[in-house]
């Protein structure tokens, strides 16, 4: 099977939530309660356990270019998920395997096998999959797995009335991405910009699988600039264990061996 | 209509006026309560034109990543994995000499108890007993939590095997259980490092050895509170000074703020987190003071164990709270990755 | 567009994508400015000084599209000598009378002869009909070279030249730099090669000025010859799901099916008087008889004959003004006696709701047919008066039924949406327990009258019991046979016994029976039109096998003008009908909007008839005369001229004209409906409006008991600008305190720069944003936003003014000492206050629109 994935192009997101509310009602997830965050029109604020399409809303006292506004003004709009990343944070942590690759290369969580430990939700570099309070165990983005193994199209790309969000074979998606941007380019909106579309983009976590188009840097939407899967690196962790368990156990033995040396 | 409805008597839609809940479609919808009216709600929100033009520096001061969901059984978990690891570690360097039989029990015991409420206080956190077993379903290397579940289940076995045995247990069991216990103590600080959580990813390299001294640390001021012959204690003191200042020494490390990471180190002065990594400090210091007393009263010892011990506690929920307040500060996260891209351009 | 018609916008984003400029015009930075290239933030109420400026530029700066404007608008056609323009009387018009507070327009016609306006004439409020007026069109007087003085284009360059850039300025708080932007985008994107389409939805109509926005926007369209011609075009984005359905085969009191007036008491006493008025000697509405008498057909079956005059008598004859606002006022005043409410709310929907409640506490019975039991059901226990314990629900007499309905997933049956595209939508689930569709009520209760009436021999009841009603019905539940009714609204030749498949067969013989001449074809050949699904893959790009479109699947009205003089299209790129000269037929991508076989160079014979009146170049054939209306001659009730009046409620006063605002609104002057002072009412110091959120749909009904959406917008709130909130001490997410002298209401607070406030001749104004979703019941509650609105309306379509007015805002939660709203005044009036009227109108106040108005003699008591 090819890799699918999401291109979303926050350029035309009309910030409608038809992609939060789509998700919700397919995967059946329950309301998160009624919070008026006064974040603009952010209610909901973040991926959660049981929020896993998030719009954010984004003012700004700045201008985008190629827009004309009385004052300098803008709001940006951006529809989020798991990124599916190629090399995933979650997945490479669970330790359960409950997070498997799927033959559409999405990353996918077991309900079934996942025991609730926790660990994916700090190993995740763009703080997406949570645990549920209620039942215990860790929940995200399927990416629709359900409805693509009947050759569906996810709901939240479904009910996307602009088609920011665009599912898709991620070549594909790529190749429409890239257009897309150099036409925004030659029409002077220089702001935009791929995130993580592939591994050159964001060697962190080798690219991701749900990529962006962004107007303004990531940290405005609230995702991580240079975001890496915790995984990479990790060597120097085993490294510096290692040599202190070597101290633990010439400890031991010196501290033995100081005691009975000393008797001798 | 709410007499309809607990009537049972269905005439439509159900919808109860009173709690606009529909029966039917849509009836497992459970809406979380309304947070209360009060301050929470109130939000951070700042005239937008006094950030800086350029950029925005975050999503209006909400976290980027989630916080560890971890409960409070989780830190007790890693101390007692860590005096487990401690013992297995000394009942191993231990001769099989007679004054050392009571000590290397007392560790044989420690060991074996650390290694099975360890895993009960960890499946306590999941919420359902059988759910720890699912960790035994795959190996997967590239996850902490999975060496150290396995080395978990592996070194519990040794070491109820080391307990059951005793004095009798053959080399390879005690050898094993020695080296079991090490990855015990050692793996969870490799279990944080191997996150995205700021704090802990600034600070992968020096977690391990943190945690190994401290298990070294905790093992001593456990083994500090038995009674335990002049040798003994010796040997205890010696073993648990060596990690006292380990510990001490990576405590200072982890404090310590570059203009690289300074935002994500900072949790260690305030709130929960910086009171219970002060009152670690506090207790691992006044321990060893104590220590250093040249007098010999069983009572310094026990009060120096207990600091430590206390220490050693503290420590480890110390960082799972300056854990989650790295995690709840954006700029913990935006701050040194910009700075790295800066760096790497 | 972006916040309320999300998936329509996705044509709009599509446009974007291959290079459209969008420009946003709205007092609000919305969903839609987010997207759009240019947002210009307007002060409500004022969009026709900005419109006008538009007028004025295209005209000053000689932009307009010469070949278009001379041969298919009105532009040469000459007005009567005793026209006056708001030019020479200070914001009036000619024929204003002061002692009815209303225009006679005779002096608004043109020269020598008298036409009416396409569909839905109401010259009942404006005086009598005119016998005369089918008299022939070609009689009409013309200067094609637009320079007499009395000519439509130099009457209109005349109206429109005070409506400056500064005037903009000073009328809307937009720069004249950003004026200046707009005007050349749509200038530069108009002409022979390009066109550019205006949609507008409430923030246009809600004034009481509402229709003569949309005119003025109709006037910059013809002038830029977008009309007809693909890519141009004015867009009413319409509300409901089928809104334009329920307009088509209205729910109105004042129409039937397909744009026939309903009879009127006092004159339309018999069909030939009725279809004498209404029938037009030349243009399409000369088939005016074919259409009634279809219609009668359809409703009376084989009791309609010749003689009888087609059971015309058993139609109601409306006595006045039977509006929602005017009945309600009535209901107040004890004069309505039972209320059918399906699938409204109008005690959250409604203009000030303490008075919506008045109305419904008087009433004997009222039935509520709704998913939820929402606010207008439950006024009587949960309403704010009631819990602050002012009234009791022991004394009301009132009787509430409440029948639960199908959903849309539950019933089949058509939706016409903005583009009169009838889409048929089929069944995907049975309804549960009681939930029946309205069209099962409907039937029902007609069936259950007719049993009731079917031994009386009183004649009264002969129009129940010949009704024809033989619908089948299918299932358990017995759910009438929608194809059925659509079926009879298509229409069938009892000659011949086939579906009809179009309005030109239809006859006044009482051969053809047809529910609405409009839909005439939609069951074309015995297949349902409106359900074919072809994609666009796989037909042309106008989609003509998509659903169906009236009139005759058009997708495009009047769209011979998308065709130049001579019949080819003004542009290859454009090119949509056209002439061709070897089958002698207009042909293209879609039906032509014309007489098929009517060449470009026809010209009609001064004695000609009916539609032979039309010439070739006439591709307006609804109109009387065939060409686009720069101006009105008739039809309006507040000018033939857009003018710029304030809102009832303003903080301005009118910086064009004396006459504050526009004379002919509908006014309410009661106790429970009090006004603010004309402008500038220190009480009430800020500007209001009211618009909706994506996260919701309108009262609430079907939103706000869902809680995927309320997590969305949780709770009820206004948002200010950053400027504002210092000014009243306002903090974001606490609470604030609005006030009318209707009512007062609290919300949470939402401060942010998308709100923005306007220096006008250097005084700041700022404007007060409120959504109207919340009321009393639901999941997500909060108080209504209009419990502060007041009635007052739009003269044309009794469309209220619920975009703008005045309000005060204070930090903090409402008080509890306050009064609930139960209906009248919270504060004291100000009869001191600055003239609405100039000059005043003598008997503008004592409920002119009630049901005792008298706008024509009631005949009987409601
Ligand atoms: N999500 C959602 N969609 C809906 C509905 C809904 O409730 N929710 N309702 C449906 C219905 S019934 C309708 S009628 C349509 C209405 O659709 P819209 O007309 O788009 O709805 P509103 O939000 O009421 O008003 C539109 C805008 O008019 C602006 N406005 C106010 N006064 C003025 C003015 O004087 N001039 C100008 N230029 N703009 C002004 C407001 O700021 C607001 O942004 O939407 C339909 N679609
Ligand atoms: N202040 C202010 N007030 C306004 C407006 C504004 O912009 N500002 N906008 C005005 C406009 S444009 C409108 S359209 C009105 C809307 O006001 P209303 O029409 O009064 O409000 P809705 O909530 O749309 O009411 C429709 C009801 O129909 C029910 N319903 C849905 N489907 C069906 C069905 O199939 N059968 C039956 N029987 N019921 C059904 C729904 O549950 C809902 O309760 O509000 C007006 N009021
Ligand atoms: S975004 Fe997070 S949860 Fe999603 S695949 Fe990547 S690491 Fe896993
Ligand atoms: S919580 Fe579940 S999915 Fe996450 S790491 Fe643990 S077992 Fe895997
Ligand atoms: S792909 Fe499916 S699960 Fe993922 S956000 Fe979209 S709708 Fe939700
Ligand atoms: S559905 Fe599409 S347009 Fe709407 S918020 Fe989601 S991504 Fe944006
Ligand atoms: S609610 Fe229905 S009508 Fe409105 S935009 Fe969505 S799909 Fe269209
Ligand atoms: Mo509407």
């Amino acid at each position: 099977m090819t890799a699918t994935g999401f291109f979303t192009d926050t350029s035309v997101c009309i910030g409608c939530k038809a992609c939060e509310v789509a998700c919700k009602q397919w995967n059946q997830l329950p309301a998160d309660g009624n919070f008026f965050s006064g974040r603009s029109y952010d209610n909901t604020i973040h991926l959660e356990a049981t929020t896993w399409r998030h719009v954010a809303f984004v003012e700004r006292s700045l201008q985008l270019s190629g827009q004309i506004t009385a004052r300098p003004f803008s709001w940006l709009l951006m529809s989020d998920v798991c990124k599916h990343c190629k090399r995933a944070g979650c997945l490479e942590a669970c330790p359960t395997g409950a997070i498997v690759r799927t033959e559409f290369e999405s990353v996918y969580v077991q309900p079934d096998v996942c025991n609730g430990c926790g660990y994916c939700v700090v190993c995740c570099p763009f703080g997406v999959i949570n645990r549920r309070e209620d039942d215990g165990r860790a929940w995200k983005c399927t990416l629709c797995y359900d409805r693509q193994k009947t050759g569906g199209e996810p709901a939240c790309a479904k009910a996307c009335p602009t088609d920011s969000i665009t599912f898709g074979k991620l070549d594909e998606l790529r190749e429409i991405a890239r257009k897309r941007l150099e036409l925004l380019h030659s029409r002077g909106v220089h702001e935009a910009y791929l995130y993580g579309m592939t591994d050159d983009d964001q060697p962190g976590t080798g690219g991701l699988h749900a990529f962006f188009l962004l107007l303004d840097r990531p940290e405005a939407y609230n995702l991580p600039p240079e975001p890496a899967v915790p995984t990479k690196g990790v060597g120097a962790s085993w490294g510096t264990m290692g040599v202190a368990a070597a101290g633990m156990l010439v400890a031991a033995v010196a501290a033995v061996r100081s005691v009975e040396g000393g008797k001798k | 209509m709410s007499q309809a409805l607990t009537s049972g008597l269905k005439i439509g839609r159900e919808m109860d006026p009173d709690l606009a809940m529909l029966t039917g479609e849509g009836a497992q919808q459970r809406v979380k309560q309304a947070e209360p009216d009060a301050g929470s709600i109130v939000p951070l929100w700042q005239r937008i034109s006094s950030r800086p033009a350029e950029s925005l520096p975050d999503y209006y001061r909400l976290p980027l990543l989630k916080e560890p969901v971890w409960i409070w059984s989780v830190p007790a978990y890693f101390y007692l994995g860590g005096v487990a690891g401690g013992c297995a570690v000394l009942a191993a360097a231990l001769p099989g000499k007679r004054r050392f039989d009571a000590l290397a029990s007392w560790c044989r015991l420690l060991a074996c108890a650390g290694v099975t409420v360890g895993p009960a206080l960890l499946t306590w956190d999941l919420g359902k007993m059988t759910r720890f077993l699912n960790m035994l379903r795959v190996f997967r290397p590239s996850s902490p939590m999975s060496v150290g579940s396995w080395s978990l289940a592996g070194t519990g076995m040794l070491a109820t095997l080391s307990l059951l045995l005793g004095k009798k247990a053959p080399s390879s069991v005690r050898y094993g259980t020695a080296l079991g216990g090490v990855m015990v103590a050692g793996y969870t600080g490799v279990l944080l490092g191997n996150t995205a959580n700021p704090l802990w990813l600034e600070k992968r390299r020096l977690l391990p050895p943190l945690f190994i001294s401290s298990a070294i640390a905790s093992t001593a001021g456990a083994l500090e509170l038995l009674p335990l012959n002049l040798h003994e204690e010796k040997v205890v003191q010696r073993f648990g000074m060596v990690g006292k200042v380990g510990e001490a020494a990576a405590m200072v490390a982890m404090e310590r703020r570059t203009p690289a990471n300074k935002e994500a180190v900072y949790g260690f002065e305030k709130g929960r987190g910086g009171l219970l990594w002060n009152a670690a400090k506090v207790a691992l210091v006044a321990g060893v003071v104590l220590d250093l007393i040249p007098a010999k009263s069983s009572t310094r010892r026990k009060a120096s164990g207990l600091l430590t011990t206390l220490g050693a506690i503290c420590l480890r929920y110390a960082l799972l709270e300056t854990g989650k307040d790295a995690a709840r500060e954006p700029q913990a996260v935006i701050g040194p990755q910009r700075r790295r891209m800066q760096g790497g351009e | 567009m972006a916040e309320c018609h999300p998936v329509g916008f996705r044509w709009v984003m599509e446009a974007k994508r291959r290079g459209a400029t969008i420009i946003h015009i709205d007092p609000r930075f919305t969903r839609t400015s987010a997207v759009a290239d240019i947002h210009v933030p307007i002060r409500a109420g004022s969009d026709i000084a900005f419109l006008g400026a538009l007028v004025n530029y295209i005209i000053s700066n000689d932009l307009w599209f010469k070949d278009y404007v001379v041969n298919y608008t009105n532009a040469a056609a000459l007005i009567s000598k005793d026209f006056q323009d708001t030019e020479d009387l200070d914001g009036l018009f000619s024929g204003w009378d002061v002692e009815k507070g209303q225009y006679d327009p005779a002096s608004w016609q043109y020269e020598g002869v008298e036409v009416s306006p396409a569909a839905g004439h109401r010259e009942m409020f404006s005086g009598e009909p005119r016998a005369e007026r089918g008299a022939i069109i070609a009689a009409e007087k013309h200067d094609y070279t637009l320079t007499d003085p009395k000519c439509v284009f130099q009457i209109l360059k005349r109206h429109f030249s005070r409506y400056t850039a500064e005037v903009v300025e000073d009328a809307c708080g937009i720069s004249k730099a950003l004026f200046e932007k707009v005007a050349r985008a749509l200038c530069d994107n108009s002409g022979r090669e390009r066109t550019s389409a205006i949609c507008y939805a409430v923030g246009w109509t809600q004034h009481t000025v509402g229709v003569q926005y949309i005119r003025t926007a109709a006037i910059i369209q013809l002038l830029l010859g977008n009309i007809g011609r693909p890519g141009g075009g004015i867009m009413a984005l319409r509300g409901h799901a089928s809104i334009q359905g329920s307009t088509d085969i209205p729910t109105l009191y004042n129409m039937l099916p397909g744009y026939l007036p309903m009879p009127k008491a006092s004159y339309d006493t018999d069909l030939q008087k009725y279809i004498e008025f209404n029938e037009s000697a030349s243009g399409w509405w000369s088939e005016f008889p074919k259409y009634m008498v279809s219609l009668l057909k359809a409703w009376y079956g084989p009791a309609a004959t010749a003689e009888n005059q087609w059971c015309y008598d058993y139609l109601p004859h409306i006595t006045g003004d039977h509006s929602h606002m005017v009945t309600v006022a009535a209901m107040a005043d004890g004069f309505v006696q039972g209320y059918f409410v399906m699938g409204e709310n109008p005690a959250v929907g409604s203009m000030n709701t303490a008075l919506q409640r008045k109305g419904l506490r008087q009433l004997k019975w009222l039935v509520v047919n709704d998913f939820a039991p929402t606010e207008t059901a439950e006024f009587w226990r949960k309403a704010p008066e009631i819990a602050s314990g002012e009234i009791k629900t022991t004394d009301i007499a009132t009787e509430v039924f409440f029948f639960p309905c199908a959903a849309h997933t539950e019933k089949e049956g058509t939706f016409t949406n903005t583009q009169r595209l009838l889409q048929w939508r089929h069944k995907a689930v049975e309804p549960p327990g009681d939930c029946r569709s309205d069209l099962h009520f409907i039937w029902h209760l007609g069936r259950r009258l007719k049993e009731l009436y079917r031994d009386s021999t009183d004649s009264k009841d002969r129009a129940i019991r010949d009704l024809t009603w033989d619908y089948g019905s299918k299932g358990a539940i017995e759910e009438p046979e929608a194809e059925q009714v659509l079926a009879e609204i298509n229409g069938y030749d009892s000659s011949e016994q086939k579906y009809i498949s179009g309005y030109k067969e239809l006859k006044s013989d009482g051969t053809t029976i047809c529910g609405c001449w409009i839909y005439c074809g939609c069951y074309k050949d015995g297949v349902n039109q409106p359900a074919r699904r072809k994609p666009a893959s796989e037909q042309n790009w106008v989609a003509p096998e998509w659903g169906w479109a009236w009139p005759d699947n058009r997708r495009l009205l009047y769209n011979r003008a998308s065709a130049d003089l001579e019949g080819k299209p003004w542009s290859e790129r454009k090119k949509y009908i056209w002439w061709d000269e070897e089958q002698k037929k207009w042909t293209g991508y879609d039906t032509p909007d014309f007489i098929v076989n009517r060449p470009p160079d026809y010209r009609p014979s001064p004695d000609a008839k009916g539609i032979d009146t039309l010439s070739g170049i006439d591709p307006f054939i609804m109109q009387a005369e065939g060409k686009g209306w720069l101006y009105d001659p008739s039809g309006l009730l507040d000018g033939p001229l857009p003018t710029h009046y304030e809102p009832e409620e303003s903080v301005l006063k009118n910086p064009l004209y004396g006459q504050q605002c526009n004379p002919a609104r509908m006014e309410w002057v009661r106790r429970d409906n009090p006004y603010h002072k004309a402008w500038g009412d220190s009480r009430y110091p800020f500007i209001a409006t009211t618009y909706r959120l994506t996260e919701h749909h309108t009262a609430g009904g079907m939103s706000r008991w869902l809680p995927w959406l309320c997590e969305l917008q949780p709770e009820m709130f206004i948002e200010v600008s950053p400027e504002l909130a210092e000014l009243r001490g306002l903090k974001n997410g606490g609470w604030a305190t609005i006030s009318t002298m209707r009512g007062e209401i609290e919300a949470r607070v939402l401060v942010t720069e998308r709100m923005q406030p306007y220096v006008q001749n250097g005084t700041t104004l700022h404007t007060v944003g409120i959504p109207y979703h919340w009321s009393y019941v639901g999941r997500s509650r909060g108080n209504a936003a209009n419990e502060l609105t007041a009635f007052i309306a739009d003269p044309n379509v009794s469309i209220e003014e619920s975009k703008a007015f005045s309000v005060q805002v204070i930090a903090g939660r409402k008080r509890s000492d306050r009064r609930a709203a139960a209906g009248g005044p919270l504060n004291e009036s100000d009869s001191g206050g600055p003239e609405r009227d100039h000059p005043p109108v003598q008997e503008k106040p004592g409920g002119k629109h009630g049901l005792k108005a008298g706008k024509t003699e009631l005949t009987e008591e409601a």
